[in-house]
C-alpha cells in the first residue's frame, strides 16, 4: 500500500477512537447529570410542596410539563404504619393528575415507610417514568388541621431520552465531521511531505547512464525532504565525476595510442613494400601488420565507446542502406577468409535517416562478426516495410550458445570466453552496432541456433513513412534537405 | 609555379618523429623531394623559405599548433595542405578545414590513402594530368575517386561518384531516368524512384556552401548537367 495512505488510514482510526472514546464519556456523563438534574427538580419540588399546602400548586409548577404527580392523604393524625394504610390513601385530586402509587411495588412502598422516601423505575401508560415518593404533612391553616400525605412525582424518562438521542446524533456526527476532516489533513500533509520525496525519486530515475548529468531538485524548505535531495545530488555529483575521469582516460589513452601504432603501421607497411624481406621476415612483418591493424581497430573502437558514453549522437541525413550494404560487400570480399557475402535487395533504395559512415560501421561490424564466427555463407537482406527498414545479416556459421544470447552485446564479450579466440575482434563491435543502431532510433536483435548459425536484424525507422507517389511525401524530404544543408 | 619536369617538394611537419620518418621514406620512394620539420615554428619558416608544392601538417605540434600554421600558411599561398591528427570529431574536423586545410586524415591512417590523397592534390594544382574531369567549377578526379568544388573536396558515396561521372562525362547531353537507371543501378529493375532520390543527394551535397546548381530536372525527361 502507498505510504500516504497508509497514513491517511492509520491517523485516521487512531483519532476515530479517540474521539469515540471522548464521546462516549461525555455521553454517560451527560446521561448521568441528567437523570441527577431531573431527581434534583423532583425532589427540590417535593420539598415545596410537602411544605405546606399553600406552596403544593406552586411547587407543582417547578416540575417540568409531562410530569406525573399525585398527593395522597393517607390519614390524620398519626403517620401510615403499613403498606395497606398508603395503598388505601385518597387520592388529592386538586393535586394529582395520575394513580401513581398502584404502579408501586410493595417493598417499594415498605421502603418509603421505613425511610420515609424511595425513588424506583416503573413503567406508567407504556411510559418508562422516574418515580420518587416521599411522606410528609400538608397542613390546612385555614382549617386548622394537617393531614399525613404521600408525594409521589414521575418524571418520563423519555423526557431525558429525547436529550440523550439529541446529543448522541450530535456527537456521532461530529466525530464523523472531525475524523474526515483530519484524515483530509493528513492526505493534504503527506501530500506535502511526500509529494517532494515523489519528485525526487522521478528525477533519480530519470538518472541514466547517458545522462548523470540530471539532478534531483532541490525544493526550498529546510526539511530532511531537502537533506535528501542534496545528498543524492552530491552522490550524482561524485558519480559523474567518476564516469567522466573513466571515459576521459579511456579516450585520451586511445589517443595516445594513435600515435605508436600509427607509427608501427606506416613502418611494417614501408618494410613490406618498398623492401624486399626474406620469406621469414615477411612472415614476421605480416604478423606485426596483421596485430597493429587490429590494435588500431580496438583503438577505433574504444574511441566510439568513448563517445557513446559521452552521450555524443550522430548526425542523420536521408542516405541508402542498400548502397551501404553494397559497399560493405565490397570493402569484405578481399578480407573475407573465402566466406562469400551476398546482398539481396528487391529495391536499389531503402531510405533511411542516418550517418552514412556509422550505418557502414553497423553492417561490416555485422558482416565481420559472421565472417569471424565461421561462416562460409553471409547474406545480408533489406527489405522496406511499411515504416521501417529491416536489415538482416544472416550466416550459417557456428551460431551462438543459448546462454551467450543475453551477453552479445556486451563489451569485450566474446562468445567462445578466449581472449585468443577465433578471429580479430576486439569484442567491442556488437556493443558499438547495439549503441549506434539505436542512435539511429533503431534496434537490433538476433536469432542464433548452435551449429547452424546466426541471424541479426536491424530496424531502422524509414526516412519517408508515407507510401511513395503521395505528393506530400516527395516535399517532406525536399524540406528536410533544405533544413539540413541550411544547418 | 614550380617547373614541372621537378620533383614536387612536399614538406612534412610532425612531432612525433617515428611517424615523421616513414612518411618521409614514403613519399621519397614515391620520389618526391621532401623536407621535414618537428615543430609548428621551424615549419612555418620552412614554407617561406623553400616554397613547397604540398604541405603534410600534424595537428598537435609543440610550439605552434598545426592549426595555426595553416592559417598562416594560407594567408599568403594556395598550396594544398592535407593534416594529419589523433582527433576525429566532426568539430575538429570542420575547425582544420576552416583553418585552410584542404583535406584531413585521422590517424591511425593507411599510407596508401595517404599517398593517393597526395597524388589527388598534386594533380589539383596541375591540371594538365589526366584522369579528371572538369564542368564549371566542379573537379573530378577519376583514378582518385575524388571530387572538388571549388577547392572544396566533396565526400560522395560510390553511386553518387558514379551518377556525377555519368553527367560529368557527357555535359549538357539530357539523361532520363531509365537510361540513368540501366547505367548505374545495372542490377536492379526499374520501378523504384532511386534516380530523383540520388539527384537530391548530390544536389544536396554539391551546393552545401550555396553554389550554383549544376545538375538540372528537364521536365518530362530527366536531368542534365550544365553550367546556366
Amino acid at each position: 500500500m502507498r505510504l500516504r495512505l497508509q497514513l491517511t488510514l492509520v491517523f485516521g482510526a487512531f483519532i476515530a477512537v479517540i474521539l469515540s472514546a471522548v464521546a462516549a464519556s461525555v455521553y454517560l456523563l451527560t446521561e448521568r447529570s441528567l437523570s441527577a438534574g431531573v431527581a434534583d427538580r423532583a425532589e427540590s419540588a417535593l420539598a415545596e410542596i410537602t411544605s405546606g399546602e399553600s406552596t403544593i400548586a406552586e411547587g407543582l409548577q417547578k416540575l417540568p410539563s409531562n410530569t406525573y404527580y399525585q398527593i395522597l392523604i393517607v390519614g390524620a393524625e398519626r403517620r401510615p404504619e403499613t403498606v395497606a394504610q398508603i395503598r388505601s390513601g385518597v387520592s388529592y385530586s386538586n393535586f394529582s393528575n395520575s394513580n401513581l402509587v398502584t404502579t408501586l411495588s410493595d417493598s417499594a412502598l415498605q421502603t418509603l415507610l421505613e425511610e420515609g422516601e424511595v425513588a424506583a423505575s416503573v413503567t406508567l401508560n407504556d411510559e418508562s417514568v422516574r418515580l420518587m415518593a416521599r411522606l410528609g404533612r400538608i397542613d390546612f391553616p385555614a382549617q386548622g388541621r394537617a393531614f399525613q400525605a404521600a408525594f409521589l412525582v414521575g418524571i418520563p424518562v423519555s423526557l431525558m431520552n429525547a436529550t440523550l438521542d439529541q446529543l448522541q446524533r450530535d456527537l456521532m456526527l461530529t466525530v464523523l465531521v472531525a475524523f474526515l476532516f483530519f484524515a483530509l489533513g493528513v492526505w493534504l500533509l503527506s501530500e506535502r511531505v511526500l509529494g517532494p520525496l515523489k519528485n525526487v525519486t522521478e528525477a533519480a530515475g530519470h538518472v541514466s547512464g547517458s545522462d548523470l548529468s540530471r539532478r534531483v531538485p532541490v525544493p526550498h524548505n529546510r526539511d530532511e525532504i531537502r537533506d535528501l535531495a542534496v545528498s543524492i545530488n552530491h552522490m550524482l555529483d561524485r558519480l559523474q565525476e567518476s564516469f567522466e575521469t573513466q571515459r576521459r582516460f579511456t579516450a585520451d589513452a586511445s589517443h595516445e595510442l594513435r600515435t605508436p601504432v600509427t607509427a608501427i603501421g606506416g613502418h611494417v607497411s614501408y618494410l613490406l613494400r618498398r623492401t624486399h624481406p626474406t620469406a621469414d621476415q615477411l612472415d614476421s612483418l605480416e604478423v606485426i601488420q596483421r596485430e597493429a591493424e587490429r590494435m588500431a581497430k580496438l583503438v577505433n573502437d574504444l574511441l566510439e565507446l568513448a563517445r557513446a558514453d559521452a552521450g555524443f549522437t550522430v548526425d542523420l541525413e536521408p542516405m541508402n542502406l542498400v548502397e551501404v550494404a553494397e559497399t560493405v560487400r565490397k570493402e569484405v570480399a578481399p578480407v573475407a577468409k573465402g566466406a562469400n557475402v551476398t546482398v539481396s535487395s528487391r529495391t536499389p533504395l531503402a531510405e533511411v535517416h542516418g550517418d552514412p559512415t556509422r550505418l557502414k560501421q553497423v553492417v561490416l561490424n555485422l558482416v565481420q562478426n559472421a565472417i569471424n564466427a565461421g561462416a562460409e555463407n553471409v547474406n545480408i537482406t533489406i527489405s522496406v516495410e511499411r515504416h521501417q527498414v529491416r536489415l538482416e545479416v544472416l550466416d550459417d556459421g557456428s551460431g551462438i550458445p543459448p546462454e551467450a544470447l543475453p551477453h552479445l552485446f556486451d563489451r569485450f564479450f566474446r562468445v567462445d570466453g578466449a581472449r585468443s579466440g577465433r578471429g580479430n575482434g576486439s569484442g567491442l563491435g556488437l556493443a558499438i552496432v547495439k549503441w549506434l543502431v539505436q542512435q539511429h532510433g533503431g534496434t537490433v536483435e538476433v536469432e542464433s541456433r548452435l551449429g547452424e548459425g546466426s541471424v541479426f536484424t536491424v530496424l531502422l525507422p524509414a526516412a519517408d513513412t508515407r507510401l511513395p507517389g503521395e505528393p506530400g511525401a516527395r516535399a517532406t524530404l525536399v524540406e528536410g534537405l533544405k533544413t539540413w544543408t541550411r544547418g | 609555379m614550380r617547373v614541372m619536369e621537378r620533383k614536387p617538394l612536399i614538406l612534412i611537419v610532425e612531432d612525433e618523429k617515428e611517424i615523421a620518418k616513414f612518411i618521409d621514406l614514403e613519399l621519397q620512394a614515391e620520389s618526391y623531394e621532401t623536407v621535414v620539420s618537428y615543430d609548428g615554428v621551424t615549419g612555418l619558416s620552412k614554407f617561406r623559405e623553400l616554397n613547397p608544392d604540398l604541405v603534410v601538417l600534424d595537428l598537435m605540434l609543440p610550439v605552434l599548433d598545426g592549426l595555426e600554421v595553416a592559417r598562416r600558411i594560407r594567408k599568403t599561398s594556395n598550396t594544398p595542405i592535407i593534416i594529419l591528427t589523433a582527433k576525429d570529431s566532426v568539430d575538429d574536423k570542420v575547425t582544420g578545414l576552416d583553418s585552410g586545410a584542404d583535406d584531413y586524415l585521422v590517424k591511425p591512417f593507411s599510407i596508401e590513402e595517404l599517398l593517393a590523397r597526395v597524388r589527388a592534390h598534386l594533380r589539383r594544382v596541375n591540371p594538365a594530368v589526366t584522369g579528371e574531369v572538369r564542368v564549371a567549377d566542379l573537379v573530378m578526379n577519376l583514378d582518385g575517386r575524388e571530387v572538388f568544388r571549388d577547392g572544396r573536396r566533396i565526400e560522395l558515396s560510390a553511386k553518387e561518384f558514379e551518377l556525377l561521372e555519368l553527367f560529368a562525362r557527357n555535359p549538357g547531353k539530357v539523361f532520363n531516368r531509365f537510361e540513368i537507371e540501366e547505367k548505374v543501378w545495372p542490377e536492379y529493375t526499374g520501378g523504384s524512384n532511386v534516380v530523383d532520390v540520388y539527384v537530391g543527394y548530390l544536389r544536396r551535397k554539391l551546393e552545401q556552401e550555396g553554389e550554383r546548381r549544376l545538375i538540372h530536372t528537364v521536365r518530362g525527361v530527366g536531368y542534365v548537367l550544365r553550367e546556366e
